[in-house]
């Protein structure tokens, strides 16, 4: 919801324009950002064996839509807006069976075999970590996951 | 007096005095009733301000016609917050039957278009926003009427001849001047009647003069019309569900309009329909 330069004061008119995050076209064998997020204090390795204890849960507050074999997902709590390739569907879909990190790099590994491990690696953790950050997913203690 | 702005089903109430009901029902398209108490969202117009209900605040109305053009553009923008159906930021012109959906983000161009093309003999649906059906696909218009912002609150020399006294209004709201055209006019859209839609055409700014019409990739599609779409999270992917098939069938195009060139956007608009 956008306010007016009327201080304070939420106008319908310009309600009309909801803000939206960049779709993302997210590619496990392209992008790559190093992760930091919460990593404070752990070594590269530790944060491995901390995320590969944590399972990877989807939000139930999801919108999903496939088109033309991508798929389309909506954060309905934040409105943000993520657009999955071919590959990124395939991941989203195996999270069901493979909930971990570590199970979905092997899975998208085994899927991508022409594709270097360590670029898909970085690939498949920036993805989750963006699916994370906007909310699609969330990492709980595996004992927790039910 | 006291009436009741509707719209499917849809109410806001309003007390002011009874020529301002009319000329807010006329300008919005909104029908209305009186006699009835005040229920729900209630807006009120005192001498020099419009109380909206709630959250929304007061509006500052040095003039009549301040107040008239303020309470003609937010009694339908609070039915239509109300409503919460799918709808698209995007002006709508109609040739021949079929629609082209001007989807952009504020200040663009598509109030400057959709003049054009209605001067010119198109039909408007609306300048700003327009109702989705997602199972069909098809639009129709909502209960509000065009904006025009000017440099000054008066009805631009062109359209004198055009329109009748009782179907525009001008003042200003917050801090921009505006004309606004009603719904009666003829020309515009009837609420309630529906249109295939035809082309998508996302509207940018061009860095020259020169006007183009480029076909626009599906990520680029799909983002514009998340960007551009008017609904709260209740609907989710509703919209695009209705406007997939256009995205699917490459019927969406990315127009370039050449600065301070409305006339040849048209043209372009019209013949590559």
């Amino acid at each position: 919801m956008v306010r007016s330069s009327h201080s304070g004061v939420v106008c319908p008119i310009q309600w009309l324009s909801t803000c939206l995050d960049p779709l993302l076209r997210a590619t496990p064998a392209v992008s790559f950002t190093a992760n930091k997020q919460g990593s404070e204090g752990m070594t590269m390795t530790e944060i491995s064996e901390h995320t590969d204890q944590m399972r990877l849960v989807k939000s139930v507050h999801l919108d999903v839509d496939e088109f033309e074999g991508e798929l389309i997902l909506m954060n309905l709590e934040s409105q943000q807006v993520v657009m999955l390739n071919a590959a990124g569907l395939a991941l989203w879909h195996g999270l069901e069976k493979v909930p971990t990190r570590r199970a979905a790099i092997e899975l998208v590994t085994e899927a991508l075999p022409s594709v270097d491990p360590g670029e898909t690696e970085r690939g498949v953790d920036a993805l989750i970590n963006r699916l994370v950050e906007g909310g699609f997913l969330r990492e709980v203690p595996e004992t927790a996951a039910g | 007096v006291i009436a009741r702005f509707q719209w499917r089903g849809h109410f806001v109430s309003m007390q002011a005095p009874q020529p301002v009901i009319e000329r807010v029902a006329k300008l919005s398209g909104l029908e209305y009733s009186t006699g009835c108490a005040v229920e729900g969202w209630h807006v009120e117009a005192e001498k020099h301000r419009l109380l909206l209900p709630g959250e929304h605040g007061d509006y500052p109305c040095e003039t009549p016609g301040d107040l008239l053009v303020t309470a003609a553009l937010m009694v339908p923008a609070l039915i239509l917050w109300k409503a919460d159906l799918p709808t698209l930021h995007a002006a709508t012109i109609v040739k021949d039957g079929q629609a082209d959906l001007l989807l952009g983000p504020g200040s663009v161009g598509k109030t400057t278009l959709a003049l054009e093309a209605w001067i010119a003999g198109w039909q408007v649906v609306g300048d700003d926003v327009v109702l989705v059906d997602p199972a069909s696909g098809m639009i129709e218009a909502m209960p509000k009427p065009m904006k025009i912002r000017q440099q000054d609150a008066v009805l631009p020399a062109r359209l004198l001849d055009r329109v009748s006294e009782a179907d525009w209004a001008a003042g200003r709201i917050l801090d921009e001047h505006v004309v606004i055209l009603g719904r009666g006019l003829r020309g515009m859209a009837p609420l309630g009647e529906r249109y295939p839609v035809s082309r998508l055409l996302l509207l940018e700014r061009s860095e020259d003069s020169q006007t183009s019409l480029l076909p626009a990739d599906k990520y680029t599609a799909i983002a514009a019309i998340m960007e551009q779409r008017l609904a709260t999270s209740k609907q989710g992917l509703e919209l695009l569900t209705g406007l997939r098939g256009l995205v699917a069938e490459r019927r969406v195009f990315r127009l370039q309009v050449g600065r301070g060139n409305p006339a040849s956007a048209l043209s372009f608009i019209r013949s590559s329909a």
